[in-house]
């Protein structure tokens, strides 16, 4: 865990992000495929989109300013106008960390080499302590409400590391 | 006024021509091939459940062509400069007694070095000091009673000119214990303002009796205390007679993490017993369906997290709701039902989309009868959904995010605010306390944004004479030294508070109503709406008693107009009571504070 610090959160920010699953057929380079049609990546980055893998990549927990722990989750979509977003942080014995619903304001997603992007969105996790998450695996999912009703998904596993110097 | 108007929401529609354009071609939406959580498709699907509820609007948003902040810095510097209108005087007037010290780990209240670490506690007393407005001994003045952590709270009485004398200790409010918030309010409907004030480390809230101007506390006899076994967070406080049975109900916040402890949640809904019991209270907030128990589900961390909260109709309907600002994703909006039950019509009402709410003022800024919504929060360079919001109040319990084009979006780490004529234009202003201890907030500056029409501000706070860079926290305003302006104390934590005399808008025109009742809700008119016409063909402007401030504490309960260069009096005043009531008040002559007696 870290203390969020003004200057220097891009550099404290790990880069992970990821687009699909596997066991869902739709690996990251096709997601990123125009062609393909509609697509959900998942990341994180604060000042910027950041990818990690689908599985093996880390999450940084961040001590909040005000309070809590949690990690940045990011999101960029094509092909669909994202109207709703649900964030969801499992750990990997189940127990839900975060659940974040969240209506899409105006403006809150950019344009970006032919994406989307929603940076820096914050996942608040359920705990009292650091210790119930660092070292852990974690599942991570985005859920995309498009204005239209349909529903896109991407999802990740990553584990939770603390870089707290 | 309201009965003959039926105001219909206009919620604009999503055409998101802007994504159209900036998405490559040949990205038709595809659910199979971009449904890449399809492994966890059954989960995600039960999450869904939850926003598939009756109400849930998709896409009500229009995109713009270019994310929020840019033109923004522009926008607040452009007009010409402001009058210095303000002048800090809390040691001339008495008011400058310091909040306490400025705790830092490990000497923080829940500080637990063995737990959780150092430091990891100190939220909940850094987000506090506070300041409420009320005639404690009934003299006619507005006094002052302001609470602290580490000092004992005060009662600055006021003896008419704007000077004040601290006599809480003779009038029974020596409190050892620190102390969050207040609000004055006649609970026992005998005629005189009693003081309820929240705790934070102590067991019991506290509900003060006046009795002739000396206050002895009967919050546990009266069911009002909340005692717990554990230490209380206490945030802000809201009186507001949300069952129409003419006695003030309560409404106490709370903000606490679980890791402080885990027991039930202690945001509540206390109902005044009414005539039978005047002034004992019985909690009510489950079965009037307004817990805050599981609202920390929505970000899944444990806790309570209520800052701020409001009894108010917002949906003119006659039935007053609960609007609460909540920490971390979690405000509330509770419209009533008018049985003394409520219903959560947050999202689909377009509110409580900030990520961290904490103060809130509402007004009426487009002169349409209803009041719209400002919400405090806190402003990051980085990250969506940082910032205030401003809501406008569409009608049919719709309203309409105006944050950005009214300029009110990145104050800093945002917390008490209220709306006020202060140089008495006719347009409301707007000021807000920031400051946050975490680099580059620990010096935000206080804002002071000057009403340039409806929904469009300026920050002017420097060059009209506010200049704080301290831990701005509670803000409330009154006319202290009864000149026709209105003048603005600034409680900052772990310092003295600011007071600003206003100097400057009693050179224009203005007129004061209070509503004054026998007691109970409309003893100091809450709940009742002032409408008044400046001139034939004007616009018709409300104001609502009681709803300029309402983060750990409240302003003065007065509907004030600013009248810019009117002369002579006004073409229409009228006052509107809770139960629908209204009646026309003769008297319409200016620059006076005029006094309306209701039964």
């Amino acid at each position: 865990m870290r203390a969020v610090s003004w200057l220097a959160t891009g550099g404290a920010v790990l880069a992970m992000g990821a687009c699909g699953g596997h066991d869902g057929g739709l690996d990251a380079a096709s997601a990123r495929d125009g062609s393909v049609g509609a697509a959900v990546e998942l990341g994180t980055g604060l000042e910027a989109f950041e990818t990690v893998p689908v599985r093996g990549g880390e999450l940084e927990l961040v001590h909040g300013p005000q309070g809590g722990w949690h990690v940045y989750v990011s999101v960029r979509v094509r092909g669909l106008v994202p109207s709703e977003l649900v964030y969801d942080v499992t750990r990997d014995d189940g127990v839900v960390l975060a659940h974040v619903p969240i209506t899409v304001r105006e403006g809150t997603f950019v344009s970006r080499d032919e994406w989307l992007e929603r940076v820096g969105d914050l996942a608040i996790f359920a705990i009292a302590s650091p210790d119930e998450v660092v070292g852990r695996d974690v599942h991570a999912s985005v859920v995309v409400i498009a204005s239209d009703g349909r529903r896109f998904g991407a999802a990740l596993d990553a584990r939770v590391v603390d870089r707290t110097p | 006024m309201y009965d003959d108007e039926v105001r219909v929401g206009a919620i604009a529609c999503v055409v998101c021509v802007w994504l159209g354009a900036s998405v490559a071609p040949g990205c038709a939406p595809s659910v199979e091939r971009a449904d890449a959580g399809r492994r966890d498709a059954a989960r995600n699907d039960a999450t869904l459940e939850g926003l598939d509820a009756p109400g849930l609007d998709t896409g009500r948003f229009v995109f713009p062509d270019a994310p929020f902040p840019p033109e923004l810095d522009a926008h607040l510097d452009a007009g010409p400069p402001p009058a210095r209108c303000f002048e800090e005087a809390a040691a001339e007037v008495g008011l400058a007694d310091p909040f306490g010290p400025y705790r830092r780990a490990p000497d923080c209240l829940f500080d637990d070095p063995a737990h959780d670490g150092p430091g990891d506690h100190c939220d909940a007393e850094w987000a506090l000091a506070g300041a409420t407005v009320g005639d404690a001994n009934g003299d006619g003045h507005d006094d002052l009673f302001v609470t602290r952590i580490g000092r004992a709270p005060s009662l600055y009485m006021n003896d008419g000119t704007g000077h004040f004398v601290d006599e809480a200790a003779t009038r029974g409010l020596s409190l050892a214990e620190p102390t969050a918030a207040s609000a004055f309010g006649d609970v026992d409907g005998d005629g005189d303002l009693d003081l309820y004030v929240t705790v934070v480390g102590g067991m019991s809230h506290h509900l003060f009796l006046n009795d002739g101007g000396s206050f002895h506390d009967v919050a546990l006899a009266r069911g009002a205390s909340l005692t717990s076994s554990r230490p209380l967070l206490g945030s802000s406080v809201t009186f507001g007679d949300y069952d129409r049975d003419g006695d003030l109900d309560l409404y106490v916040g709370e903000w606490r993490f679980h890791s402080v402890h885990d027991g039930p949640s202690m945001a509540r809904l206390l109902r005044n017993r009414g005539p039978a019991m005047p002034g004992y209270f019985e909690d009510v907030t489950s079965s009037a369906g307004v817990s805050m128990q599981d609202a920390w589900s929505g970000v899944a961390m444990p806790g309570v997290y209520v800052y701020a909260a409001s009894m108010v109709d917002l949906d003119d309907d006659g039935a007053i709701d609960l609007a609460i600002n909540g920490d971390f994703r979690t405000s509330r909006l509770f419209f009533g039902r008018g049985d003394g039950t409520f219903v959560d019509g947050a999202r689909s009402a377009g509110v409580g989309t900030e990520t961290n709410a904490m103060g809130m003022s509402l007004a009426d800024l487009d002169d349409d009868g209803d009041l719209d919504w400002l919400v405090t929060s806190i402003w990051m360079e980085f990250g969506p959904d940082w910032g205030n919001r401003l809501y406008r109040n569409e009608g049919a319990r719709r309203f309409t995010e105006v944050t950005s084009e009214a300029g009110v979006l990145a104050a800093g780490w945002a917390w008490g605010a209220a709306f006020f004529d202060y140089d008495n234009d006719r347009a409301l202003d707007l000021a807000v306390a920031n400051g946050w201890d975490f680099a580059p907030h620990d010096t935000d500056a206080m804002q002071l944004l000057h009403g340039e029409g409806a929904f469009r501000f300026r920050d002017v706070a420097v060059g009209a004479g506010i200049d704080d860079r301290g831990q701005g926290r509670g803000v409330v305003v009154l006319d202290a030294d009864a000149d026709g302006d209105l003048d603005l104390f600034v409680a900052r934590y772990g310092d003295v508070p600011r007071y600003y005399r206003n100097t400057c808008g009693s050179e224009a025109s203005w007129l004061r109503v209070r509503v004054r009742g026998p007691g109970g809700a409309l003893r100091e008119g809450l709940g009742a709406r002032v409408t008044m016409r400046e001139s034939a063909g004007a616009p018709l402007r409300t104001v609502a008693i009681g709803q300029t401030s309402h983060f750990l504490g409240q302003s003065e309960r007065v509907a004030h107009f600013g009248l810019g260069d009117h002369a002579g009096s006004v073409a229409e005043l009228r006052v509107t009571l809770p139960d629908g009531t209204s009646r026309e008040i003769a008297d319409r002559s200016i620059d006076h504070e005029l006094v309306v007696t209701v039964p």
